[in-house]
């Protein structure tokens, strides 16, 4: 059979258009490719590696980027760059800038660990300084990062900018450019070469998410660097985490104990409100045969405070699971809920964990029935671990589960990474009193 | 002279073992205490032996002033525990006839030799022991997985699973109770290959099966026991009654001489006192302070006989902890203060 082609007659009007937009869009293109391009020449010379090793010939122990903020010799990184000098108790190693393949040892003098930001300095002025922007770009415009990913040689890369995420004490530029290891503590630059960021992260398994400190919280901790008077001392650096941590809790606190947010109902359980901060998720599992079936609604803080060595410290973990019968006699479902709850991963493994003893102590345990102010019994358990090198802080697991529900027990427990003693206790006894069982079916 | 010894069994009088006997003085028993039962009439604490003088025995009391006593007639019946034994002089040309093998009603074949002070002791040759050892072990072992099964029914059925499930948890159990009962028969084998020893063994062993099947038979519900303090007490109890049984069946087993039922009832008694009591001051350190019971100790359904706070008791309960876990802190940066150098960071 023939195949019939039919032509499409094109007016010349409509063509001439199509190769107006056709050149526009190829010098947009072009144009963008020598921004890229110009910025680089631009700002290559004020990036640099970081590097912490035993000594300028040593092998790495750690790198990552920084850039000049300062003619003096101040630089911009992350606090996780140099955060293994931060815990050298032995001052087995030094920090270095590298620049044109000589190593300046630099001197910390200051961090955040909220904001993983530190300003180190080295022997060497130079001519000039980036600029440090602090107004936002628009949403949708392209931004850059300037680092050297992987340890391989400078590198420009470029994606969108789409403003700025709060997750409670926590704030990050959201944006594509690809960010790789090593091009942490590197500036994120407008079209303009203006810094308004610092590379920090990617989200693990997303395709380009990727996240930079905003130069704001940089320019803060740079001003004070520059206003204090006496020397940084690196051994009081302990009590310096241990105040940044608190902030990061009370902040935390604050958004839980003050949610206005309407509270969540799970299976007929009414639980206290989750302040936005928090992400949530939901699952609803039912038994093989439709015995019974488990409701979760577990919430959790995105980010958390990197500490030293693979270590985060103000994450934050919550997890309701309501059990339903749904055709087993009682003494089933009590057997069944047993297991479930041996079988699942909770306070009993903590035991048989191994820690390390310069994070934390081992725990201590407690468990009791108490009756909140709705008359509900809960079987709770708590386990504190404090933190070693921070006074008054500690690591808190919990879990309690309501014992007067026949045919639906609710299992609420959660976990809490730096948290004082007042508000370990403020938060559980926010939470346990809030959690109500709503006869109404949520009507009210 | 030649005699025939021979041994019945008190309870079971059809079983007759004969042996003979070559010797013109036999002592009865062989350690330093003996039951001998004469004529109905009880003598105790003696070490005694029998002498033929070639008319008539005589029964001698070996302590230093036990004296001694003719026996009458050429034919005499003694009483030794469970076993009677009658002694009979016997011709040369007899000795064919008389001799009968020695089968006990566990089905091993009486030996017997004679210590240089001419003891009598029997044992069960190794080979028979093993066999003897075996099926009593097999019995065992069938009867334990019975009970298993029925142990894995009543889960499945509780846990409302199908037979799949129910033949892996059966198999799974099976396994490691045949694992058990193996590394058992084993170290039975090594220590227990004296027929006294089985017998006590076997005579134990129902003792033990049935309180095995007790246990076994009652754990799906011991589980689901609504109080702490009733699956406590039960649980002491069987405990108690399990170990009293057990200890007394392997204390025999191994001190046969020593181990007098009274005796091993006392120490498995003490032996329970002082796991109970090991038990209490758990359980007392796990309401007071610690959740050193592990998980078992949260499950929700032994929860309701506790006692119940206001929440304000959850900031005291935290008060405790956290002065605990302050107290291992400072043991860290004590010992690290100890090592420590010049350059080391401050833990404020």
């Amino acid at each position: 059979m023939r195949k019939e082609v039919k032509m499409i007659k094109v007016s010349p009007w409509v063509a001439l258009l199509c190769i107006v937009v056709g050149v526009i869009a190829l010098g947009a293109g072009s144009a963008l490719a020598d921004e890229g391009e110009l910025l680089y020449k631009k700002l290559h010379t004020f990036v640099f590696q970081i590097k912490t090793s035993k000594s300028a010939d040593a092998p790495k122990l750690s790198y990552g980027s920084g850039f000049v903020v300062n003619k003096e010799g101040y630089l911009l990184t992350n606090y996780h760059v140099i955060s293994s000098k931060v815990h050298d108790e032995d001052d087995n190693y030094k920090v270095y800038v590298v620049i044109d393949d000589k190593n300046y040892e630099a001197k910390i003098l200051g961090f955040n660990i909220i904001h993983d930001i530190a300003v180190v300095k080295i022997d060497k002025k130079f001519d000039r300084a980036l600029t440090l922007k602090r107004e936002a770009p628009a949403i949708g415009q392209e931004v850059y990062s300037l680092g050297l990913p992987q340890d391989l040689r400078m590198a420009i890369v470029s994606g969108t900018y789409n403003g700025v995420i709060s997750d409670g004490p926590y704030e990050r530029v959201f944006m594509t450019t690809p960010i790789n290891s090593g091009m942490s503590g590197g500036p994120t630059v407008n079209s303009r070469g203006e810094v308004i960021g610092v590379n920090v992260s990617h989200l693990i398994g997303s395709l380009n998410i990727t996240f930079s400190v905003p130069i704001g919280h940089a320019m803060l901790l740079l001003q004070e660097v520059l206003a204090r008077k006496e020397e940084f001392a690196l051994k009081n650096s302990y009590a310096l985490i241990g105040e940044q941590l608190k902030q990061i809790q009370n902040s935390l606190l604050k958004e839980l104990l003050t949610s206005k947010s309407t509270p969540p109902i799970v299976a007929g359980w009414m639980l206290a409100s989750v302040p936005e901060t928090l992400k949530c998720w939901g699952k609803n599992t039912t038994s093989k045969k439709k015995q019974y079936q488990a409701i979760d609604h577990f919430c959790h803080l995105k980010n958390a405070a990197y500490l030293e060595n693979g270590n985060y410290s103000g994450s934050f973990e919550l997890q309701y699971t309501v059990l339903e019968n749904l055709t087993l006699s009682s003494l089933q479902f009590y057997r069944k809920i047993s297991s479930v709850l041996a079988s699942d991963d909770g306070l009993e493994n903590i035991f048989l964990s191994l820690f390390d003893k310069t994070i934390q102590s081992k725990y201590a345990c407690d468990e009791m029935v108490i009756v909140n102010p709705h008359k509900i019994s809960f079987k709770i358990a708590t386990c504190f671990a404090a933190l070693t090198k921070y006074q008054d802080l500690y690591k808190l697991h919990f879990k309690a589960i309501t014992l007067n529900r026949g045919n639906s027990y609710l299992l609420f427990k959660g976990e809490f990474n730096g948290i004082s003693k007042e508000n370990s206790k403020r938060f559980l006894e926010h939470h346990l009193a809030r959690i109500s069982f709503d006869d109404d079916g949520g009507k009210r | 002279m030649k005699f025939v010894l021979k041994l019945k069994l008190k309870d079971d009088p059809q079983f007759v073992f004969h042996q003979h006997w070559e010797k013109v003085r036999l002592t009865i028993g062989s350690s330093a205490k003996n039951d001998v039962v004469l004529d109905g009439g009880e003598i105790k604490d003696f070490q005694a032996e029998i002498v033929y003088d070639g008319s008539k025995f005589i029964l001698r009391y070996l302590d230093s002033d036990g004296g001694s006593k003719i026996l009458e007639g050429a034919r005499e019946e003694f009483f030794i525990a469970n076993y009677q034994l009658e002694f009979m002089p016997i011709s040369s040309s007899e000795q064919e006839t008389e001799l009968l093998p020695l089968t006990t009603s566990a089905g091993g074949t009486l030996s017997s030799r004679s210590s240089g002070r001419g003891d009598l002791w029997y044992y069960l040759d190794p080979q028979e022991v093993s066999k003897v050892n075996l099926k009593y072990l097999a019995s065992y072992v069938i009867l334990i997985l019975l009970l298993l099964l029925f142990n894995s029914y009543i889960d499945a059925a509780l846990d409302s699973e199908g037979v799949r499930d129910l033949l892996v948890n059966f198999l799974s159990l099976s396994l490691i109770i045949s694992l058990f009962t193996a590394a058992t028969s084993l170290v039975l084998k090594v220590v227990c290959s004296r027929f006294q020893y089985f017998t006590i063994l076997h005579h134990h062993m129902k003792v033990i099966v049935l309180f095995n099947l007790l246990i076994v038979f009652t754990s799906p519900l011991l589980f689901n026991i609504n109080s702490n303090w009733g699956m406590f007490l039960v649980s002491s109890m069987l405990t108690l009654s399990f170990l009293l049984f057990t200890f007394y069946g392997y204390a025999r087993l191994l001190f046969p001489r020593v181990m007098k039922w009274k005796l091993a009832a006392f120490i498995s008694l003490l032996y329970s006192v002082v796991l109970v009591g090991i038990n209490i001051y758990d359980a007392y350190d796990y309401e007071d302070k610690n959740y050193s019971l592990g998980f078992e100790a949260f499950l929700p359904l032994r929860a309701y006989s506790e006692s119940q706070y206001p929440m304000s008791s959850l900031s005291s309960s935290i008060e405790e902890q956290i002065f605990d876990v302050i107290e291992y802190r400072n043991k860290i940066i004590e010992k690290k203060e100890k090592y420590a150098n010049k350059n080391e960071r401050i833990y404020p």
